[in-house]
């Protein structure tokens, strides 16, 4: 169509013949080991957005929580004799 | 936590992080003072106690310095978590972080959380207050079988036991239990004879008389025997006789003089009730502490508060 | 193509390393593809970059059986490129451009000229002119998978790109009556 035009074709080519820079995958490949770190570190991040979605899952969290963050009162409940292990 | 500097504060996340320990789910929202105080609030349990062990017992004391405190603490546990969940759903969507809003921060208080008040109350029960509960009818009918009685440990680095105490001390034989509790009837120096029902304390015979069954109302079931009051250098104190294999108990005739900063302790159901009869004086060193309370009486409540002989 | 399926499965299963065989295979294509379609050469290594972290991101979500890994980062290019130029707003003549012709090594005054118009005219086109034209004549896709990274129609694809050509047409002929 208008490869008959030699000019054109030449402006095509050098288009074709870019080449990617020097240690461009060096820079892909640090940032990315970069994202694993910080994708491992927001995990608890992700949990909670999965979490969010559900109220039963929120409820769940909360009880989940308070069993844990309780325990001191389960602690006080069996030195004061109340409750025996 | 966030790409930039504001972030949402979610109200579930706020409420469980209140819950795995109070306080934190305001340091989230920003609330740090707020926070930080309904973090340490354990403190005021091993504060109140202190001075509760150190005043002259009464109800008073056992509702406002002890029970009151322990309540007091659960309550504000409770209220945080509502607190940070309201404070969370209020705050919008713009909250701007602080910089303690680390998750690293929320880690180090949740896990000092779960261990400090452990600390407190494990401190509190070493030296100023334990809490024992009677599984034995040896002291029937002062204080029986299914009593939970708070012990005073501080009382013994002030005084010296009494004639009439109700104390707690380290079984000095191998087998039983690891504390017994039990009376003074005589303190170091006395001379104590014992021959079968009959106790002697400086030459002067114990005098006993009959308690109407009436008047123990609230244990009746607990007692099986005669249940007398003694009456020991200017102390009335219950004791019961009677009750059980009194030929188990039987010891042979006791006349000794208790040796020095040793006491003398019998159990107040004399018939049921291993003592210094079996094991001898003890030393004062393992006398644990003064029983100062029944803070929860088995059946009737008429006898919550001060143990009163 | 199973060969690029089966170094995604390797990442995904933890060996985060394997990636960089990915790279190294694609980083030429999509380079070259984001570069003339935007022009400048640091943005364009700056977008490649993004691509790829992009791309990795998201693995989770690439299907071999929907798309080949080529076909797929195309799309990512794509889209990241098309956005950056609708922020910069504007097409934008740079000098870096003409960094990357000097190694043509030609003196030609003429040529670089005219070079230097059709570089303005594909600049000009509208966007998806633009990256249909690019797909098609500079990497020489398919017309098929170019309409798989569209999204469109394998017709409108075509008329697209006859458009550009015409469009450039348009600019070289009074260039080449000047001659």
């Amino acid at each position: 169509m208008m490869s008959n035009d030699p000019m054109y074709d030449d402006w095509i080519n050098q288009r074709r013949a870019i080449d990617s820079p020097d240690g461009l995958a060096d820079c892909v490949m640090a940032t990315v080991q970069e994202t694993e770190v910080r994708r491992k570190q927001s995990l608890l991040l992700r949990l909670a957005q999965r979490i969010e979605e559900s109220r039963l899952a929120r409820w769940t969290a909360c009880m989940a929580a308070f069993l844990v963050g309780s325990s001191p009162f389960l602690y006080l409940a069996y030195v004061a004799q109340l409750l025996v292990f | 936590m966030s790409d930039g500097n504001t972030s949402r504060r979610v109200p579930w996340v706020a409420m469980s992080l209140s819950f795995l320990s109070a306080g934190i789910g305001h340091i989230y929202c920003g609330r740090i003072y707020k926070g930080l105080l309904l973090y340490f609030s354990w403190f005021v349990i091993p504060l109140s106690c202190f001075i509760a062990a150190f005043v002259e017992p009464s109800a008073g004391v056992l509702i406002g310095f002890v029970l009151l405190p322990v309540t007091l603490v659960m309550i504000i546990y409770l209220y945080a978590a509502f607190d940070a969940y309201e404070i969370a759903k209020r705050g919008g969507s713009d909250y701007e972080l602080k910089d303690y809003n680390r998750a690293i921060l929320y880690w180090l208080l949740i896990f000092v959380w779960l261990a400090y008040p452990i600390s407190l109350i494990a401190g509190v029960r070493e030296f100023v207050y334990e809490a024992f509960y009677l599984p034995t009818r040896s002291m029937n009918p002062s204080v029986v079988q299914g009593d939970r009685i708070l012990v005073n440990k501080l009382w013994v680095q002030k005084q010296f036991p009494e004639r009439g105490d109700v104390v707690v001390f380290r079984n000095p034989e191998p087998t039983g239990g690891r504390v017994f509790i039990e009376r003074v009837v005589a303190v170091a120096g006395d001379r104590i004879v014992i021959k079968g029902d009959e106790v002697e304390i400086n030459g002067k015979r114990l005098e006993r008389n009959r308690i109407p069954l009436e008047s123990l109302d609230g244990i009746r079931d607990q007692i099986d025997g005669d249940p007398f009051y003694e009456s020991n250098s200017g102390k009335r104190y219950k004791v019961m006789y009677g009750d059980g294999p009194a030929a188990e108990i039987e010891t042979d005739p006791i006349d000794i003089v208790v040796p020095p900063r040793n006491v003398f302790l019998l159990g107040d159901n004399r018939d049921r009730s291993r003592d210094s009869r079996h094991f001898g004086p003890i030393h004062a060193g393992d006398i644990i502490g003064h029983v100062d309370y029944i803070f929860y009486p088995t059946g009737n409540w008429s006898r919550f508060g001060v143990y009163r002989d | 193509m199973n060969e690029d399926a089966q170094i995604v499965s390797q990442i995904l299963s933890g060996k985060t390393s394997e990636y960089r065989r990915l790279v190294d295979r694609y980083q030429k294509p999509i380079f070259r593809f984001v570069h003339n379609l935007i022009g400048d050469q640091h943005d364009a290594e700056d977008i490649t970059q993004d691509v790829f972290v992009a791309a990795f991101d998201h693995l989770r979500s690439f299907d071999a059986r929907r798309a080949s890994l080529s076909t797929w980062l195309f799309t990512i290019a794509r889209n990241r490129s098309v956005n950056h130029l609708k922020r910069k707003r504007g097409p934008k003549t740079d000098l870096s451009d003409r960094s990357v012709r000097s190694h043509t090594a030609t003196d030609d005054v003429a040529r670089q000229e005219f070079w230097q118009q059709l570089d303005e005219a594909l600049a000009l086109l509208p966007m998806e002119q633009k990256t249909a034209f690019v797909f098609a004549e500079i990497e020489q896709l398919p017309y098929a998978e170019i309409a798989l990274i569209e999204r469109t129609a394998l017709g409108t694809v075509k008329s697209r790109i006859h458009r550009a050509k015409q469009a450039l047409r348009a600019v070289l002929e009074p260039t080449m009556r000047e001659q």
